[in-house]
């Protein structure tokens, strides 16, 4: 019997989100294997009752959660929370039920997202599921947004270690333990990624006139 | 003068413990005569953040949605200490009160500098309020408990409070006010 990948998304930009980009990725590799995929975006699934209704459905027969969103505030998106809370009320119907979790930020380190993806696992002991792992990603404005294979030249790190994860994802394993090491370095050098990213701030605002960016408008 | 004290909370409607919590803490920061403003968030309108970063560049320091979101960063900003108060989800702040949280990212610069051997955003303002973080749980919980210290430790990198504090309640806890009055007494000096 086929197996069934659940990914929810914690993006607030949607298919636009370097998480979305992500997920697609894992999509892709896994749907070659014969695996059945959902998709889900939290920010959807909160403002519409039939859709949490639906993820819940779903997720009953699912084998592996995904769980894989944006580091925002040094912890997990608003609206992920709030899906996580309701499933929490509601633990896991099966006894062999997988959770992983990828939380990608525009910080280069990718520790700095740790303490989201441990959050996760304090998830997954509530929803009484076995968590498998979780990867985090640096510099996620390398990705910005973009198909992984749009930045395989950028970035041939972060395609091997997507690739090891859907090799161990297939085997129904803990997630690759090279995967999370490889990316628990800067998936772009440092003082590049830093360097583009203070410069690609005033770049963008240029459409929009060219504001003072230092404004304080609030104090 | 009092100091100015903004306290963010959750909804207490569906939970007791914390309102008797607020009340608590309201009456230590009273008799200290210092001014309290309080932001129950489940009653305000707070839309989450859309991720489009236009507090950054378009028009920045402010979030484009126009809904209580605003209010919650104006009087973060212009606090001399914030409280933030809510029952402890997967070691984090609940859902309704980290829409609010999410809200306060035009506060900051989008530019990258070295923090404490990290990069953090640089400061939009020159001063930022005390953080205090009160988690409250129903029974202690060794992982939540250090989660959460963690999270005052990250949010501490990217919003440079002068000084925090952090309490975690457990309903069993026979020495709540001692606990309150103990994380709250250093942001209430120079009174």
């Amino acid at each position: 019997m086929s197996q069934t990948l659940l990914m929810i998304i914690g993006s607030p930009r949607l298919k636009k989100s370097t998480s979305y980009s992500l997920a697609e990725y894992l999509q892709k590799g896994l749907k070659q294997k014969g695996w059945n995929i959902h998709l889900f975006f939290s920010h959807q699934v909160v403002i519409k009752e039939q859709d949490m209704e639906e993820l819940i459905n779903k997720i009953e027969h699912s084998d592996i959660i995904g769980i894989i969103f944006p580091l925002y505030v040094d912890s997990i998106p608003g609206p992920l929370i709030q899906v996580l809370e309701k499933l929490s009320e509601q633990k896991t119907k099966r006894t062999d039920q997988k959770i992983f979790t990828i939380v990608n930020s525009g910080f280069p380190e990718p520790h700095q997202s740790q303490l989201a993806v441990d959050m996760i696992k304090d998830f997954s002991k509530e929803y009484q599921a076995n968590f498998i792992g979780g990867l985090t990603i640096g510099a996620g404005g390398v990705i910005g947004g973009k198909p992984i294979e749009q930045i395989k030249h950028r970035s041939k790190r972060l395609i091997t270690a997507l690739d090891l994860t859907i090799e161990s994802l297939g085997q129904t394993k803990t997630l690759s333990k090279k995967a999370e090491k490889i990316l628990s370095k800067p998936i772009f050098p440092k003082i590049l990624y830093n360097i583009f990213a203070n410069m690609s701030w005033k770049k963008r605002s240029k459409r929009y006139g060219s504001p003072d960016l230092y404004q304080t408008p609030d104090k | 003068m009092g100091k100015n004290i903004t306290l963010c909370h959750s909804d207490t409607d569906s939970d007791p413990f914390l309102s008797k919590i607020i009340q608590d803490i309201r009456t230590i920061i009273e008799t200290k005569n210092c001014t309290i403003k309080t932001l129950d968030v489940s009653k305000l309108k707070i839309q989450p953040c859309k991720g489009c970063f236009h507090c950054w560049t378009r028009t920045p320091g402010s979030c484009i949605l126009k809904d209580d979101g605003n209010t919650v960063a104006h009087e973060f900003i212009n606090a001399d200490a914030v409280i933030l108060i809510s029952r402890i989800r997967f070691g984090g702040y609940n859902s309704q009160l980290k829409y609010a949280m999410d809200r306060l990212i035009p506060l900051i610069l989008p530019f990258f500098r070295k923090y404490h051997e990290e990069t953090h955003h640089t400061k939009r303002y020159k001063t930022y309020p005390d953080l205090i973080s009160i988690g409250l749980l129903k029974e202690p919980d060794d992982q939540k408990e250090r989660l959460f210290k963690r999270l005052l430790e990250r949010n501490a990198l990217n919003f440079t409070p002068q000084r925090t504090s952090q309490a975690i309640i457990t309903e069993h806890d026979d020495n709540i006010k001692e606990q309150l009055l103990k994380t709250l007494k250093n942001h209430m000096r120079g009174v």
